[in-house]
Parts: structure tokens; sequence; C-alpha cells
């Protein structure tokens, strides 16, 4: 049976992407960049772009003398072959056969005669082989339409192109001019019996490029004269060869069908799922705490044949009417512990209604990240962080994801702004740069002997004063707080904490904070609000106890 | 104010300050630190950077103009213990010092000197020593004192400060019983980043820099309150009460230190005088020497009473072995072959030009001498020499190799952040996007000069009142002009008698051998250190080689001096304008002004290259000087005093030095009040307090009855001074460079163009248009050949050339890729064969014995091939590249592992089978040749084009020079240059480029946004405007513009579908 291979292009996908995230808006000119050499570079822009004259290749700088209003992002390569990936599974539903092309760009250009001759190209798109398969959309040219219509649902431009050979498919997706239907660009070629006469016929007026050579070797051959692939397909092949390399013999024969050239599919992602069906419908606690137990057991073994651990679990039940319940659970860390899961959904089965009974039950791990095998007795020689991690699952699974925060610190002078409450399982993203990292550290600085201390409790709200001071900078010699007159026998201070000065609201004042004892031995932390020697107005808080 | 005198005891001090010469961690300039000092009443300031002496000379102006004394210093910082300030208590415990972190810097580098604790023994006992205690100093810090105690000859003091962070009392407490225990006085310290405390938020971001990380994450590398300031003694004083003898320590410290940078007195080099003479009478001999040499007929009069009053002066001020030094360089140059001519203030002399410093003949010039080394300023002369650009390295080898790197150093050039450099870094800090960067920074247009205020920000498209932006642009206003970094000058020598690291810390260049001190120019001249400035000149690389030329091809020897003067035919030339590739007047400004200039004799030329300056341009000089030398105005002096200032320039002030006299002639201003502005002046551009003398000049002047609309002109001409002043004796050396080129260009324009083309790149023309210009000369181009073209260009006979000029071969140089190793390998394996271009038969067989007899790669070959370098050999530019490609696989098939993968193809060289290659159009061997050359000889691109443009109604650029003013035209030509001027305020000089013609296109601010893209990427433009004339001059103002790169197609029609497309590069905004 002769081969249909499609191919789909996205001249846009990075744009397209931002566009679809709503990081920038269709009337905005994108660019995404990358630095090579000391500058930046455009790789990748969008439509408005290229009608504004924006070029893959030029600096930055110049793209913006052309379009001062710009957007520029960084390009993410990884991101880009990403999205092909998944592009290239949701093509499955066509046929069993797809593949990303990530090609083989080179970055920049190589100088001339440096580079060897090989294959790079620009990437960007997915390969179908449909053969066999199109009669289930009714022919060729409606499963394109459908194809199309779906990737511009997506907000996805797109270019397509079918023809028998991949190198064709290719080389008309990019440079075929043709239009099928609904502004969106496409090719088809392989309906009627195409003939290598007439493929050859097709790929003569395109440009060499279209064959998958990198630019050095196009740029070579167009000092020759050779610009189409018309031109060099009645020229004697050994002379081409000897100069350009046999890449481009082979991507020519290929390309017209002399030769087989093919793509490997990309299989398919297991899910990690467990299932199991019950010959009598469950309805018994007993029993589904034993069922949860086994699919526990499923799903850990299954995590450990795939060197993944996992940070959400989904645990799904049907009941005999087709009625469906689902309760996900969250983990702290990422994990495949067996016990674990099975301790913290024990609490889920005993909630669960099972009505007439249950006739399904599947458990699925999400938000899986790799974790190399270890084999250790449970609980012995965890660590802190990995009971405190045990606890918090707990307390998670008992009072629900949200409910359970934990105080982080941030490296901050201001004393109300210097912790906050996290997630459980968020990642430190108050990392200290200042010094190091997390909360011990962060103490340390001022734990140290000579460094001013800070209180066990802090005030939320500090309370107003009335205090007895010298100024310009004396420590109280007593305050009254809730009717009740300390006298101070001990003082240190001032510590001075200026605001923010640029996120401070305007009218801010600078702080004085003093440490201070009273005669019956209670420590307090107070300070002062504004400064007298700039002549402004003081007021005095309390704002903490110390032990 | 006069300092407090050395012996007077220091009752209060401020020690410990930063300066912003601490790259990136003080955030106030040595003269704000000093000044706020003063001003809150301290007698002494202790300024010390972190091992360096970089701002300390600023530092001591400052000082010295506040009445307030100056405690030299440097924070030494080692890499094993606690900070230490050390200060010197005279000049040999300076000279220590300066050892010391001259060797830190040897150790390690400019940028990050090596220090341990175990150097201090190596300071004299002439250094007080001040030991900085860490913020949470641990019971380690107190053997540390007593291991420093140990080391350190003099005085030792142990310091501790204030800082407000809530243990104070706890730290100094700790502090004073350490010192007690060590038996060291506890000594107050201020510690200060900055004056005032406005500056916290600069400290802050200064921070975010060096540390590379965002304000909003910084955290604790920030400052918790604004308390790093100066404070008043009195407040100094109760803030120490508990410990008042801190306070009386630090006096104590500043009393000692009696040292100042007054003391660095510097001693000329005495290499100078060579046996039996001293330096004077060496001078003497010389000048009369050299005088008897320059004057064969006898020495005019008038010539011999400048000798003798200027031998005078300078006998008087001891200023011989500074011109005994320069005199040495220009001597050794001249032995050497290498073109040399001295500028600046003292070079236009009679003794300069005896001793052959300078080529301005004083008996046909009036020297300006005495105006410049005035009795009254106890600074040293200033000389800078230019060599050619090529050979100005084999002077400094000399300079080293005769002083040595211990005594020879080149001066810093200190690098300061700009407006550009500034906001790039303090936006990153603040987490402003790229592209918000690039909108404030005006990346696209360079809006350097405009302020950036709320109509600049909305203009860019972002929201003036946003509170982050306005930090941002304040913050960068602040950080504007903070040294950034020291780099080193391009040529100022410095060269002492004795060691050059007493005198200053030095540190290894980027060169190996060489060596670079930490002060720049500025400072050299506050402390009258003498500084030779070495420069290199294009334009004397250019003149040598046409003088080698002249003698080589028309035995004709000259030199700058002997080149025959005031030639009525070189000023013919130059009136009509045609002054491409001729030095300094090939602008497109000084093009313009020559026609109405009508430079007639040498003195007009000084005029000319004096006046298309920003100077008299904004000063608005230039107008009225043309009206009165056109005779259209009369020509009438302000005043009787100021006709002998202002007789040679027709009344009108046009020279720096004449705006100088003004102001002493006309405002009454004192000889040093006159320095100081010419001071101003010379550094408006990093100070900027030009502004306080604009009110006395103006008082001065209209209290002497003189019109106040001139006094503010006169003002304003100084201020454009400042960014660029030229003063006469500049302005007499460049034009006789001028003039000389000028005179080659005339009589020789084959050597003329052949000089420039082997001095590339220099000068303002591409050499398409220097070629183009020799053939309006008629001078003959012929190709670049492999079989006989040199890697420079050269001159063949040419028998048909009605003038006897040469025919110009054109040089291996001009083509791109190709390397000058490869290009001469090429020529002189040619010779080698014995087959010198005879043009019989061709010097080389094949393609594969250049290779092999040249040894050079394909990749030269191609470059050649690509430059259609092989005609004489039978190949076109086709079927070279076509051959040379298989050379390149061929030799990379000699190794094993490619030649299986040929085995392969079986495809020997010899036996492939031919191949037909599409033949070139023309179009496209036009558009072939510009990528390689940037030029062709076949044809121009606009004439290959020229049917389809006229077809579309675009006419020839030649159109606007035969039509009358006014006329509209549709023009279309090839941009061979595009610029925007600072001084334009946005508007865009284009230059459209025919087969012949060339035209300038003026296109204002208002159109440069809306046919900016036809602008920027138009290879051919298409220009609708109209014909604007003035005498002789021709300008096309354009109304609207169009891209017409379209038509390239029809040159290279494969090429123009290609991404890359044809270039034909233009100089663009340089």
């Amino acid at each position: 049976m002769a081969r249909v291979i499609i191919h789909v292009w996205f001249p846009y996908l990075a744009a397209d992407r931002l566009r679809r995230n709503n990081i920038v808006t269709l009337t905005q000119t994108l660019v995404l960049t990358s630095r090579y050499r000391g500058a930046d570079h455009v790789v990748a822009t969008c439509p408005q772009g290229r009608r504004r004259g924006l070029q893959i290749g030029m600096r930055l700088a110049d793209a913006r003398a052309l379009c001062p209003d710009l957007i520029s992002h960084d390009a993410n390569p990884a991101a880009d072959a990403q999205d092909l990936h998944h592009l290239a599974l949701w093509a499955r539903r066509y046929c069993p056969l797809t593949a990303p092309d990530h090609g083989t760009a080179t970055h920049g250009t190589a100088t001339h005669g440096t580079s060897t001759h090989g294959i790079a190209h620009d990437g960007n798109g997915i390969w179908l082989d449909v053969a066999g398969a199109t009669h289930l959309y009714g022919g060729l040219r409606t499963m394109l339409a459908d194809m199309l219509h779906r990737l511009r649902r997506a907000g996805l431009r797109a270019r397509v192109a079918a023809a028998p050979t991949c190198g064709a498919a290719w080389a008309l997706a990019r440079y075929g001019r043709h239009r099928l239907s609904g502004g969106q660009h496409g090719r088809i070629l392989a309906e009627a019996n195409t003939s290598p006469r007439q493929l050859a016929a097709m790929m003569a007026p395109l440009p060499l490029a279209a064959l998958r050579v990198d630019m050095v070797t196009c740029s070579a051959m167009a000092t020759a004269g050779l610009r189409v692939v018309g031109d060099i397909l009645g020229m004697p092949r050994a002379p081409l060869a000897s100069r350009f390399g046999n890449c481009l013999i082979e991507r020519l024969d290929a390309a017209l069908g002399h030769i087989n050239e093919s793509f490997s599919p990309i299989a398919p992602p297991r899910p990690l799922l467990a299932i199991r069906h019950f010959a009598e419908p469950v309805a018994a606690p007993d029993d589904i705490n034993r069922v949860i137990r086994v699919l526990a057991e499923d799903i850990g073994q299954i995590l450990a044949e795939n060197g993944l651990a996992t940070r959400r679990l989904r645990l799904g039940w049907q009941r005999v009417d087709g009625t469906v319940l689902v309760h996900d659970t969250h983990l702290s860390r990422p994990s495949r512990d067996v016990a674990a899961f099975h301790r913290l959904l024990a609490d889920v089965g005993a909630t669960i209604d099972p009505e007439f009974g249950l006739e399904n039950a599947w458990m699925e791990a999400r938000f899986c990240s790799p974790q190399a095998p270890v084999s250790r007795h449970f609980n012995e020689g965890l660590t802190t962080a990995e009971t405190y991690a045990s606890l918090v699952d707990r307390l998670v699974a008992r009072l629900g994801y949200g409910a359970v925060l934990r105080p982080r610190p941030r490296a901050c002078w201001q004393p109300e702004a210097a912790q906050y409450m996290a997630l459980p399982d968020m990642e430190d993203t108050a990392v200290n740069p200042a010094d190091g990292s997390g909360w011990h550290d962060a103490g340390q600085h001022l734990r140290h002997s000579t460094a001013a201390p800070r209180p066990v409790r802090l005030l939320t709200h500090p309370q107003p004063v009335s205090v007895v001071a010298l100024l310009p900078d004396h420590p109280p010699a007593q305050f009254i707080w809730q009717n009740k007159t300390h006298r101070i026998s001990r003082a240190s201070g001032p510590e001075r904490i200026a605001p923010q000065w640029w996120t401070a609201p305007a009218g801010s004042r600078t702080r004085d904070y003093f440490r201070l004892q009273d005669e019956q031995g209670a420590r307090f932390w107070v300070y002062r609000e504004g400064l007298p020697e700039r002549g402004e107005d003081v007021s005095w808080f309390l704002h903490g106890f110390f032990a | 104010m006069t300092p407090p005198s050395d012996n007077v005891a220091i009752s209060s001090a401020v020690l410990g300050c930063y300066s912003n010469f601490t790259f990136l961690t003080g955030a106030s300039h040595p003269s704000e630190m000093v000044a706020s000092a003063a001003a809150l009443g301290w007698q002494a300031i202790g300024i010390a950077d972190i091992n360096s002496l970089a701002g300390i000379v600023r530092a001591h102006i400052a000082a010295r103009d506040h009445g307030i004394r100056l405690v030299v210093g440097a924070r030494l910082r080692p890499v094993d213990g606690p900070d230490l300030i050390a200060h010197p208590l005279d000049r040999a415990g300076y000279e220590s010092l300066s050892v010391l972190l001259s060797e830190a810097n040897m150790r390690g580098s400019k940028a990050a000197p090596v220090l341990y604790v175990a150097d201090l023994a190596r300071l004299s006992t002439g250094v007080a020593v001040l030991v900085m205690p860490p913020l949470h100093p641990q019971l380690d810090y107190q053997a540390q004192l007593g291991q420093i105690k140990q080391l350190v000859k003099g005085p030792l003091y142990a310091g501790a400060a204030l800082y407000r962070d809530g243990a104070d009392e706890a730290r100094i407490d700790l502090l004073a019983e350490m010192a007690h225990k060590t038996g060291l006085r506890l000594t107050a310290v201020a510690d200060a980043l900055y004056h005032a405390a406005e500056r916290r938020p600069l400290a802050d971001v200064l921070t975010c820099i060096r540390e590379k990380q965002l304000l909003d994450r910084a955290g604790h590398l920030l400052s918790r309150n604004a308390e790093r300031h100066l404070i008043s003694p009195d407040e100094a004083m109760r803030r120490w009460r508990h410990w008042p003898d801190a306070m009386a320590a630090a006096a104590q410290l500043a009393s000692q230190c009696r040292f100042s940078m007054a003391d660095l007195s510097y001693e000329y080099p005495n290499e100078v005088s060579p046996g039996s003479r001293n330096a004077m009478q060496e001078l003497e001999y010389q000048t009369w020497n050299g005088a008897r040499d320059r004057y064969p007929d006898g020495i005019p009069d008038k010539v011999e009473a400048y000798l003798v009053r200027e031998l005078a002066l300078i006998a008087k001020l001891g200023f011989a072995p500074y011109f005994l030094t320069v005199f040495d360089m220009v001597r050794f140059a001249r032995g050497r072959g290498i073109l040399c001519q001295g500028r600046g203030s003292a070079a236009n002399s009679a003794v300069c030009y005896c001793l052959g410093i300078t080529a301005v003949d004083p008996d046909r010039s009036q020297p300006l001498f005495e105006r410049f080394i005035s009795e009254a300023r106890g600074e040293p002369p200033d000389i800078d020499v230019d060599f050619e650009h090529e050979r100005r390295e084999e002077v400094i080898q000399h300079i080293y190799a005769k002083y040595g790197r211990m005594r020879a150093g080149l001066a810093a050039s200190v690098i300061t952040y700009r407006r550009r450099s500034a906001l790039r870094e303090v936006a990153k800090v603040f987490g402003l996007s790229r592209d918000v960067q690039a909108a404030l920074s005006g990346e696209v247009w360079g809006r350097e000069k405009q302020p950036l205020d709320g109509a600049a920000l909305q203009a860019a498209g972002l929201d003036p009142a946003d509170r982050r932006l306005g930090l941002v642009m304040r913050l960068v206003s602040d950080i504007s002009r903070f040294p950034r970094h020291l780099s080193q000058h391009v040529g100022g020598f410095v060269i002492t008698r004795g060691r050059l690291d007493h005198l200053c810390p030095i540190s290894p260049a980027a060169m190996e051998g060489r060596t670079v001190i930490e002060w720049d120019k500025d400072d050299l001249d506050a402390l009258g250190l003498l500084k030779v400035d070495v420069l290199a000149l294009g334009m004397l690389s250019c003149v040598r080689r046409a003088f080698d030329l002249l003698r080589l091809h028309y035995n004709r020897p000259l030199t700058l001096a002997s080149v025959p003067p005031e030639d009525s035919a070189t000023y013919d030339m130059l009136c009509a304008g045609r002054s491409v590739g001729v030095f300094q007047v090939e602008s497109r400004a000084q093009m313009a002004m020559l026609p109405r200039l009508q430079p007639r004799c040498f003195h007009d030329l000084v005029v000319q290259v004096a006046i298309v300056r920003p100077g008299p341009i904004q000063g608005d000089m230039v107008h009225p000087y043309l009206r009165r030398r056109a005779g259209l105005e009369k020509v009438s002096y302000p005043s009787k005093a100021l006709r002998a200032v202002l007789e040679r320039t027709l009344g009108v002030p046009l020279f720096q030095e004449q705006a100088m006299q003004i102001a002493i002639v006309g405002a009454g201003f004192t000889g040093n009040e006159a320095d100081q502005l010419r001071r101003a002046m010379a550094t408006f551009k990093k100070h900027g307090d030009v502004s306080r003398f604009r009110e006395k000049m103006i008082k001065g002047m209209t209290a002497r009855g003189y019109d106040a609309e001139f006094a503010l002109r006169c003002f304003k001409q100084i201020e454009g001074f400042g960014t660029y002043g030229f003063p006469e004796s500049h302005a007499a050396s460049f034009a006789l460079l001028v003039y000389v080129s000028a005179w080659i260009k005339c009589h020789y324009p084959d050597v003329f163009i052949c000089a420039l083309l082997n001095a590339q790149p220099m000068g303002f023309y591409a050499p398409a248009q220097l070629i183009a210009e020799a053939k309006r000369s008629g001078v003959k181009i012929l190709p670049v050949d492999v079989s006989y073209s040199a890697w420079d260009s050269t001159l063949e006979t040419d028998p048909q050339n009605r003038r006897g000029h040469h025919a110009l071969r054109l040089g291996l140089r001009l083509i791109k890729g190709l390397a000058r190793g490869e290009g001469e390998r090429i020529a002189a394996s040619r010779h080698m064969a014995g087959q010198p271009g005879s043009g019989q038969s061709p010097a080389f067989a094949s393609l594969a014995e250049i290779m092999r007899r040249a040894d050079v790669s394909a990749n030269a070959l191609n470059a050649i091939a690509a430059a259609d370098g092989f005609a004489s050999m039978g190949l076109d530019r086709r079927q070279a590249q076509w051959q040379v490609r298989v050379l390149g696989r061929q030799r990379m098939n000699d190794m094993p592992l490619f030649a299986h993968a040929s085995r392969r193809h079986n495809n020997v060289a010899g036996t492939e089978p031919d191949v037909q290659l599409p033949q070139a159009s023309g179009g496209e061997e036009v558009a072939a040749d510009y990528r390689s050359l940037g030029l062709s000889l076949k044809a121009h691109p606009v004439t290959m084009l020229a049917p389809p443009l006229q077809a579309a109604g675009w006419q020839s650029c030649a159109m606007a020079h035969d039509v009358r003013d006014g006329t509209r035209l549709r023009l279309a030509g090839l941009v061979t240059m595009r610029q925007r001027p600072g001084t334009a305020s946005g508007t865009v000089f284009l230059t459209l480029e025919d087969d012949i013609h060339s035209l300038n296109v003026i296109i204002w601010p208002k159109l440069t946004e809306t046919y900016r893209e036809a602008l920027l990427r138009s290879q051919i433009l298409g220009v609708v405007g109209r014909v604007q004339r003035s005498q002789s001059v021709v300008h096309f103002i354009a109304e609207s513009l169009f891209n017409l790169n379209g038509f390239l197609r029809h040159l290279d029609e494969a090429a123009a579908a290609n991404a890359k497309g044809t270039r034909m590069r233009s100089r663009d905004f340089r």
C-alpha cells in the first residue's frame, strides 16, 4: 500500500503558546530570543512580526529598531519540545504512528565552510503516517480539514501537507503555496497515486532549503547558482555529493521516494493507574479498606517499576448505579510509600457511602517525579524532615488541604514581614539569598551574641503605649500599657529599622526598637515611630515579648 | 578657608569613610564626602577605599577647596583577617603603602588584589593602622588584634563603629574590653558609606548590583536603616558619650597623620641630558641645532626672537626635561621612519617646530606658546604626540625599554556610569522586564542627550506616575557619573625618575609587561605630574604610505614639512568641496562648509577645522563669521581690548583660548580663574560645574560695557567647548594634515586613494566611495586578481592616463573573509615562482597549485573566488567556487575517516562528470561583488536597476544636481550612510548614491517615526522630496520614503528570495 505521510508545521508554535497562556495579546508583536555570541537574537516571531519585517536570526536590538513596541521573551526550547510531544500524542487520534519533528536547528549562522553539511533544519512540526487510517475520517481531505479545524480552535496556527514521502510532506508543508480551506494552509498530494515523476515536478520549484539541508549548504549552493530543487534534479550526483555531502543526495532521494525514509513513532505514556473490578459489589467498610490497601500496593508497584514517586493520589469508585466518587489526596513530598498511602486513604475509606455497593475502584498517581529506588525498613532511620513530612501528611489528610500551613522565614528587616505562612508542600520560594536559606540560617544572623535578638512572641498589631523617655534616642524610663505602669530597670537599643524605601507607602516612618526589662523582670519589645531629630512626631508602641 | 596647618593638633576627625571609588559599595563621590564633612564642622576626614588610592586625589582637591584636612589612607582588606585602615604619617609611609597595594595588585588583579595580614609587616613605621572589627566580633578577634600588634611597626588603633542595629552597646563594650586587654586605644570610626541619609537607596541598589540580586530578594543584604552617613562632631560626641576616649583617639590619629598629597613632589626622569650638559643646556643645544636644520638659509629674525623668548620661559619654569622627553620619543620615531606630529597647548611653539615635534612653521603662523605656559600656573605643559596608528606600538615599546615598567606607566581612565549603563543595571535590580528596560533606555534611537522626564516616559509608552519607574529614574540620575571601574588611558604615559609605585599604586595592564597607575589625567594634572600622550592617528599612517608611494612611483621624497606650501590648485579643490578622504574636512558638515568658507590660505584651514565643531555651532558663531568673511557684514569689535584677541578671526571667537581671553580681558577673570574655567570646560561632562562661572562672566562683561547677548553667546560657546574643546594649536596641527592630505589628493589622486585604501578602516568613507572618487579623478581601477594583487592595493603603470597617473590595482585586503597571513603568502609565492604579474601567462596553473605553493586553506581560495579574483586564470566566479569547494572536501578526505566515505561515492577529482552551472546574470555578478568586496567595478547596482526603477517612475540621484532649487523629485538610490548626529536633535542624514553621484538627504525627525521601516531597512531607497540648493551645496529634503529593496530581485532574483538576501552594507549611525 502506498504511504501517506502528513506533516503539520506550526510556524508560530512559541508565539501561539504565549498567546494561549494570555501572556501576550493578539495585537502585540512578539519575538522570542536566545542569547548567541553575547547578543540576543530573534529565534521566533509572530505573524505581525513577520509582516513588520522581523526575521529569524536578526539581533533583538535591530528588531527593536524596526518595532519599538515589541514584546520579547526568552525562547524556551524545552517548552517547544514538550508542546510538540503533546501534539504528537494528540495526533494519535488520527493514526497510531505519529512523531514530533524537533528539527536539528543549528543556532545562528555558522561561518562559511566550517560547518559540516548535514541535516540541520528547524523543527516545530509533527509527522503522521496515516496510511490505512484515512477512511476512518471519510478520506484524507476531510481528515486534514478536521485536523486544521481542531488546531485552529486550540489557537494554533498550522500548515499541513500530505505526500507519499516524509521529505515531500515536510517540504510542501513549509514551502508549498496552496490553500486548502479557511485560511489554513494545507496541501494534499497523496490522494491519487502520485508517481515519482509527479512528485519531482511538485518539488522542483521549491527552494533547496526544502530538502532539510542547513543554511550553510544552501548558501554555498546559491553561490554556484543552485537555488531550487529543480536545479539539482538533473545534475550528476557525484560532483554534488563531493561538494555538499552525501546527505544532500540522500535527502533528495528520500523526498522523491527513491529511498525509504521513516520516522520513529512515539509511544504513548502508560497511565499510572491501578484498577480493581469486583465480582460482587463491595459495600462493607472492611472490604473497602482492603480494596484501598490492594490498590495502594498496586500503585506502589507501578510507581516502583517506573522509578517514580507521586505527590497526588486520586482514588475513584463506581457505584452500581454508575455514579462515580473521586477523592484526591495531597502529599507534602513525593513518595511511593505503600503504607503511607494506605494510612492516608484509610480515613477516606471510612467516609465512603457505597449505597448499594461499589462496582469497581481505581487509584491513579498524579504529579509524579522521578525517584531512585530505595530499600529500607519502614520508619527506620527516617530523618527529621521525613518524620515531619509524614506528620504533615497525616494532618493534611485529617484536616484537608489548605487547612495546614507552616511558617516560613523571609529575609526582611521589618519584623512583621519577616515570616509568612505557606502551604506545606510548597517549594521553599523564600530561600534567603543573604545567608543561604531557610529558617535556621535566617535566625542565625540575628541570634548572634552581638546582634539584636527578636522576641519570642510578636504582636500582630503593635499596641500603643505611653512612654516617658528622653529624646532623641534614650530608652524609655517607664511605659504604660493597658493601664499598667512598667518601670524599666534595664534597657538596650535602639535598633533603628527604616521602612523599605522602594515599597513603603508615603509617610512610613523609621522605628527605633528597644529591649526593656521592667522591675518585675518581664521583658518587652517597644518601639518609637518617627525621628525626633528630623522634627517628626513620635509615638510609641509595644510590639512583642521576650521570654 | 585654609586647611588646618600641619602642626596644629586636630580636635575632631571623622575616619573610615568610603567613597564611590570603592566600586559598588561607596555611594558618594569623594568630593561630596569631603564637602559634607567640612560643612558639618569636622576638622579632618579620613577617606579610605578598599585596597585602592584611586579616589584620593579628588578627595585631596576637595579638601583643599573646603579647608579641611584630608587624612590620606586606604582600607586594606586582607583575605585572612579583618579590614585595616592604613594612614601614612609621612612620605616614606605613603611610599610603603603604595608599594604594598601595588604588590597586592600584582599578586591578584586590578579588580581583585590579594593581601594577607602578614603583609602588614612590610608597612614602614610611618603608617598608622586602624583595625576595623567585623560586624559581629567573636572571641578570636582578640587573638587577631594581638597578631596584628606584633606585625605593625607604626601606631596601632582598635577601631569601632556605631550602626544603630540594636547591638551597639554590647559590641562596643566587648571591643573596648578586647582593645584594653591588647593594650590598644579604642578609636571611633564613622564607617560611612555615603555623605547623607538620602543616599541609602543608592547604597542598597549598589549592593544589589554588586551581588547580582533583585531588590525584592536581597533581604538582609540590604541595610536596615539609613545610618551609614556622616554626622556632626557634636552628635558624634553625644553618641560616643559612654566611650569619650574613642573620639579623642580618632583626633589623635588624625593629628599624627601629617602626610598630604601635596607632599608628593614630582621629579623628571634624568635620562634626558647625556654627558656634561644639564637639561636646559641640552634643550638649547638641540633647539638651535634643529633650527639650523629647519632654516638652512638662516633662521628668520622673527623665529629667532620667538626661540629666545620661549627658551627663557622654559628655563624659568624648569620644563626643559619635559620637552626633552617628548623630543626623545619624536627622535626615536623619526629614526624608525614613523610619522608623528605634536599637538596640544605647548606644541604650537617655535621650540617644538625646531625640535621636530610639530611641522607648523612659526615663520608662517603665530605661535601661541605663552598663552599656555603661563608663569602663574605651576603646572606642566601639555603636548600630545600623534603617531601612525599601526606603528605607535613601537614607540610604546621604546618607552618601556628606556625607562622600564617600574618607572613608566599608563594613566588610568575612570570609566563612569553613563545613563544607559546605569539604567540597565538599576532596572535589572528593580526587576523591570527587558522590554521596559529597552523602552526606558531608548535603545532604539539612542536618546542619550535628551532629559528622561515624564514626557519621555510617556513617549516610550510607560506610565510616568509609576512609583517604581520614578525611583528608577531618580537613582539613575544619582548613579550616573559614578565611577564603575578603572580602565587604561589610550596613551597617557607617566614617567618618573624614581620608582613609579612610590608615587601611586600600580597594577599590571592587560598587556604583558605593562603597568597602569590608579589615577586618571585630571588627577595627574591636579598633582602636577608629567604626562605625555602617545596617541595613534590613522591619517598619519595614510600619509606615510602616500609618501612611500610617491617616492617609489614618482621619485618624489617628501616629509610633512616639505610638502609645497600654499598651493592654489589644492585650495581650488577644497573650495569646490571635493574633499572625500581628506583629513578632518571630509565629513558632510565640513564638506558643506568648504564652499562657503572658501579657504585660500593655511590660516583659513585652521579656521575651517575649528569652526565645524559643537563649540562654535552651539555658540552660534559660525554664521557671523561666514557673513563677515563674505563681506556681507562689517567687521567690528566689541571693544578695543578685545580687538587684539579677536582680530585673527574677524571679531568672532572661534577658538578655545579666545574664549578664555574674553573671560580675562572682557569679564575681568584673573589668570587663575580663567584656568579654573578651562578646567571646568574640559571636565564639563563629568562634573557640570561650569554654570557657576556663568553668572560671573556675564556680570563681568556687562559691567565692562559689553552687550549681554554677546556675553551669553560667548559663554554658550565655552559650554560647547566643554564637549569638544578645540584650541587653535590643535586646529593648527590638524590643519597641516588637512593641507598635506589635500595636496596629495589634488596632485596624486592615485597615490592618495591607494594609501587610504591600505590604511582602512579609517575616515568617513567606505572603499566603494573612495574608489568612486578615484574614478572621478580619472584614475583607472583594476580588479582584485590572484595573479596581480598584493595584500595591499598597489599602483601599476597606466600608459593611457593623460595626466600620467598610475592605475590602481585593488589589493587582496579588500576581500571579506581572507586572512592577512594567507593573502600575503599568496602574493609572496607568486614572486617566488619568478612570475611577476606580467599579464602574459597566469602566475598559477591551477587552484590546487596555489593551495600547495602558498600553503593556504580552501577557505582562503573560496574567499578569493567569491571576489571573482581568478579571472586571469580563466575561471569565472561560479566555476572557481565550484572547484574550490571540491578542493576543500578533498583535503578533508585526506584523513582516513573521510577517505572511506569518498571511496563509497568514487568521486576522485578529475574523473568527475562535467557540470553545467547556470550562468550568472550581470546583476548577480554585481550583487556578489558587493557581498565580497563591498563594491563592484563591473557596474553600479543602481545602474543595473535603472530600467525597472525608471519604469516605476523613480529617477537617478544625478537629477538633483541639475535642477533648480525647490524642484520636487522622486529619486532612488543606494543607501551608503545613515547618520543621526547628537547635535541635530533627531534629524537623520542619509547618503544616496548612484554610479556617479551621491546625494545628501535630510530627514526631519517627524518623518523618522512614520518611515522607520524604510529608513532603517532600505538598501535601495526611494525618496520623494525637494531639492535645496545654496551656493553649490545640494541637499534633498525628504517628504516621504519608500523601501525599494524589492527591486533588488532584478539584480539577483534567487538571492532576494533567500532569507538573507543581498546586503549592500551602509555605514549606519556610527
